[in-house]
């Protein structure tokens, strides 16, 4: 496929992807159902089917997948570490954390404050992880990963903690787990207009970094040398990303290894160039989140097969691969 | 200043956020519907109000009921369930297929989905689990007055507290030994429990509650031996060889560390139906009649009047 | 002439060590300087501290007259370019995608590279004789011809100053005596500072040379002159000397 295909093509498959997700529910309904509920025709249950419990389902694993790649991809482009990803490096579990404070403290709208409490925490724990395995203008990849590790140990500890003090109230710990276990059950168009401009806005942030991110990968001297303002880039990717995380947290929960699959998709695809591998991102983000949860909801009759199951189900052997990888590219330098 | 624009744009993607979030929540969120006057298309969710609708109003009102009806070992309605052939899940779409025009939601699931049936015009009636005899006769006269059937609810209220007050006269003037639940889960209930009180009118003492623990407290295998109650009532899914099998764990009669408690060495760990020990509405009548005989075995024969 | 770069009594602290004790050279146009000295001497720190990628606790530096440590990083890329010792490429750019971000400082953000900018690409992959692998991945190459390919992008960014870490130290005699060729041509107008370990190569290529040990200089000038027999043999510990005849400069080592 010529290059300039590819990303037409992705938004394509993309768009058959949502509208075959809006066949697949327990409802069994068919796809005339589905066009004349958006021509607001048909039983109104099966309208309400369409449009308040399937589309918003379908809006949201877009908008978080779209928002999942691209964190991972800016992170990845950031520390110069293919292994970066927003819950490798512990920044998913302090949004977390962020998040089930926000809930257990059942803030009248808490809905709509949770994002901002889950971003606090991400970006506390993104500068935590940067500043214990950053030495000097240096970030090894591997205690980079440690930190994460050392740090998401923290956070979610605290956010057990938090659970288990909720688990006296029956009812108020079984809806956090509910939460914490990450999914799309239920969700309304109210989730999807929280979920949009944090998505959108900083995704759309990202791309003013995208030449910085390019330089970086000659390593921060050279990208100095070349007039990269390091230290703005490193603070901006590290804000904007964390918010990503945080927004899609504070809506589905923990969906790993998203962001960071998708980035090596993209990159293998549309190159090694942050402003054209950005937009394949997106869209190969948007697309993965869709299909894991069409899945989980056509698999979901037998079991509960939450979609952050799936993604960890591609991502584990994945990560595995990369490590690989990385550690015979370093042997053949040594 | 020229740096600190990504703190500001997402300062800003935040506030959007959160005003385009409540002005759809409040646009699309409109006050509850009120509750028809006379249900005939009830969807009930969670066991509590499947053994709640079943008993209040006739199958032909029920479109459908919670999977769990039809599982013996926490269902005391299995047969009444026969009645209704359709199941749901605790999942927006899912029951908005049955079409309902009432739904009984238990407390325990999200706020999303009494919103979400509220946006499609289904009215909701939530569904607590009670934590007293008072708090189960409140929930029947509530869904019973929801479900067009208050007559239906307060026989229902008046068979229950007879056959607790019948219990309760039985046991009156016999000694009355102290009991703790042994839960797998690490909790136990004390104080201001809905178990609490069935104890009591079973003719027992809580030692938990005795001891000024309230609600449902973590319950260590040290304190429990320590306690050394005459009596330990077990749920008998754990207590069978088959959980064994699955969880890999023993039993509580068997399990060596409690071989030189007193209700072990004196053979009164009694295993109870978790359809018993979880139920929490008129058919907690049948659980203090349960456990009247394994604090009395002696006295109260067994498979004695019900 | 005017100085491209000086500094000034430049002092640089890592812990207790004064890696950098009291440091003052310059480099003028149409000039290359090498900058020799032992391992540990404080090369690479001198020519980070120069470029303010390393901070300095006393002293001056100023490149076009100005404190490199005050300027934007774009304008300071205007002015001096920098090729790093270590540089490890961590995504498959192609040679000619890392030679145009040189243009960074010339190019905005969000445009499209100008006729100027391709024609200045094009001329560093010609100096560096890379037009035939322009299109390969640069972790594809070997490690000398990533080094020549990272210094056709500091050739790319057109800074009057040229800043070079050991470029010749992956490089057999032969490409390094054509890459500091390519170095003199490009320093036509500009000039250049150079840290190298190997001391004939920088006799014979360097139009100055500043010897550096322990932190502090302890020659400067022509490198017949600078070398000294004395120079050699504490600085460096060898034996021999350095002479200019009508072939040039020849280093006689004996020993």
């Amino acid at each position: 496929m010529s290059q300039r295909l590819v990303l037409p093509g992705l938004v394509l498959a993309l768009a058959v992807a949502m509208a075959a997700s809006l066949l697949v529910g327990p409802a069994a309904l068919s796809a005339s159902d589905v066009l004349r509920a958006f021509g607001s025709e048909g039983p109104p249950w099966i309208r309400s089917v369409i449009l308040e419990v399937r589309l918003p389902r379908v809006l949201l694993a877009a908008l978080g997948g779209l928002a999942l790649a691209l964190a991972g991809h800016a992170l990845q482009g950031l520390f110069r570490n293919p292994l970066a990803d927003p819950s490798v490096l512990g920044v998913a579990s302090g949004a977390t954390l962020g998040a089930v404070v926000a809930l257990y403290s059942g803030l009248a709208l808490s809905i709509l404050l949770v994002p901002s409490a889950a971003f606090i925490v991400a970006l506390a724990t993104a500068a935590t992880v940067y500043r214990l395995a950053a030495r000097g203008p240096v970030v090894s990849n591997s205690s980079l990963v440690l930190a994460g590790l050392a740090v998401s140990a923290l956070t979610s500890a605290l956010s057990s903690l938090v659970l288990s003090v909720a688990l006296a109230d029956w009812e108020l710990g079984r809806q956090l787990l509910s939460w914490m276990l990450g999914g799309l059950e239920n969700r309304n168009m109210g989730h999807v207009w929280i979920l949009l401009p944090l998505a959108i806005v900083p995704s759309a942030s990202l791309a003013f970094y995208a030449r910085d991110l390019d330089a970086l990968a000659l390593g921060e001297e050279q990208a100095l040398a070349v007039g990269v303002d390091v230290l703005a880039v490193r603070r901006g990717v590290l804000v904007l990303s964390s918010l990503l995380t945080a927004a899609t947290v504070s809506v589905m929960g923990i969906v790993p290894f998203v962001g960071l699959v998708v980035p090596h998709a993209a990159r293998f695809v549309s190159g090694p160039g942050h402003r054209k591998s950005f937009a394949t991102s997106a869209v190969l983000g948007a697309l993965l989140l869709v299909v894991a949860d069409t899945v989980s909801r056509a698999l979901s009759g037998s079991i509960d097969l939450r979609p952050g199951v799936l993604t960890s189900l591609i991502g584990a052997p994945f990560f595995v691969a990369v490590v690989h990888r990385t550690r015979k590219r370093d042997e053949a330098h040594a | 200043m020229e740096r600190a624009w990504p703190f500001a744009l997402s300062g800003l993607a935040l506030l959007l956020s959160a005003s385009s979030g409540l002005l759809s929540t409040e646009a699309s969120e409109p006050a509850a519907p009120e509750l028809p006057p006379h249900a005939t298309r009830i969807v009930a969710l969670g066991i509590t109000a499947d053994e709640l609708v079943l008993a209040l109003v006739g199958p032909e009102r029920i479109v459908a009921l919670d999977r769990f009806a039809d599982d013996p070992d926490v269902s005391n309605v299995v047969e009444q369930a026969r009645g209704v052939r359709q199941r749901v899940a605790v999942d927006v779409e899912q029951v908005l297929s049955t079409e309902p025009d009432l739904v009984l939601v238990p407390a325990w699931a999200g706020m999303e989905l009494e919103s979400g049936l509220h946006r499609f015009g289904v009215a909701t009636v939530r569904v607590g689990n009670a934590t007293s005899l008072e708090g189960i006769r409140e929930n029947i006269r509530r869904v019973a007055a929801a479900l067009d059937a208050v007559d239906t609810g307060d026989v229902l209220i008046a068979r229950m507290d007879e056959a607790i007050d019948r219990a309760r006269a039985r046991t009156r003037d016999l000694p009355r030994p102290t009991v703790l639940l042994h839960a797998g889960s690490g909790y136990s209930p004390g104080a201001h429990t809905l178990f609490a009180g069935l104890i009591e009118a079973a003719g027992g003492r809580l030692l938990l509650a005795e001891l000024g623990v309230e609600g449902l407290a973590p319950l260590s295998a040290e304190r429990e031996m320590s306690l050394d109650p005459d009596v330990v009532i077990i749920d008998a899914y754990r207590a069978d060889a088959r959980f064994q099998d699955i969880a890999g764990m023993t039993s509580f009669a068997l399990d060596r560390r409690f071989a030189h408690t007193r209700a072990v060495r004196e053979g009164r760990v009694v295993p109870i139906s978790a359809r018993f020990l979880l139920t929490t509405t008129q058919h907690v009548a049948e659980t203090v009649e349960e456990l009247a005989r394994a604090l009395h075995p002696h006295d109260l024969s067994r498979g004695g009047p019900s | 002439m005017s100085a491209l770069l000086v500094l000034e009594d430049v002092v640089v602290v890592r812990g207790a060590n004064r890696v950098l004790d009291g440091v003052s050279l310059e480099v003028r146009a149409g000039e290359i300087v090498g900058l020799l000295g032992p391992n540990g001497a404080g090369k690479s720190t001198l020519l980070r501290a120069a470029l303010a990628i390393t901070p300095r606790v006393s002293g001056r530096v100023s490149i076009g007259q100005s404190d490199p440590s005050e300027l934007d990083r774009i304008v300071l890329a205007r002015r001096a370019a920098f090729l790093p010792q270590d540089a490890e490429v961590s995504l498959d750019f192609s040679v000619r995608e890392v030679v145009s971000m040189g243009r960074y400082a010339h190019v905005g953000r969000w445009s499209a590279l100008s006729r100027e900018d391709t024609a200045a690409i094009d001329a560093a992959l010609l100096a560096l004789d890379l037009v035939d692998l322009a299109s390969r991945p640069i972790r594809a190459l070997s490690a000398g011809e990533q080094k020549r390919a990272l210094l056709a992008r500091c050739f790319a960014q057109d800074a009057p100053l040229l800043v070079l870490d050991e470029p010749t130290s992956t490089l057999d005699a032969g490409r390094a005596r054509s890459l500091l060729r390519a170095v003199r041509a490009k320093c036509d107008t500009g000039g250049a500072l150079i840290a190298i370990h190997d001391l004939a190569l920088a006799a014979a290529s360097c139009d100055r040379i500043v010897a550096l040990a322990a932190g502090k200089i302890v020659a400067s000038g022509p490198p017949a002159m600078a070398l000294t027999p004395a120079v050699l043999q504490s600085v460096f510990g060898v034996r021999g000397s350095v002479d200019v005849d009508e072939e040039g400069v020849r280093v006689t080592l004996r020993g």
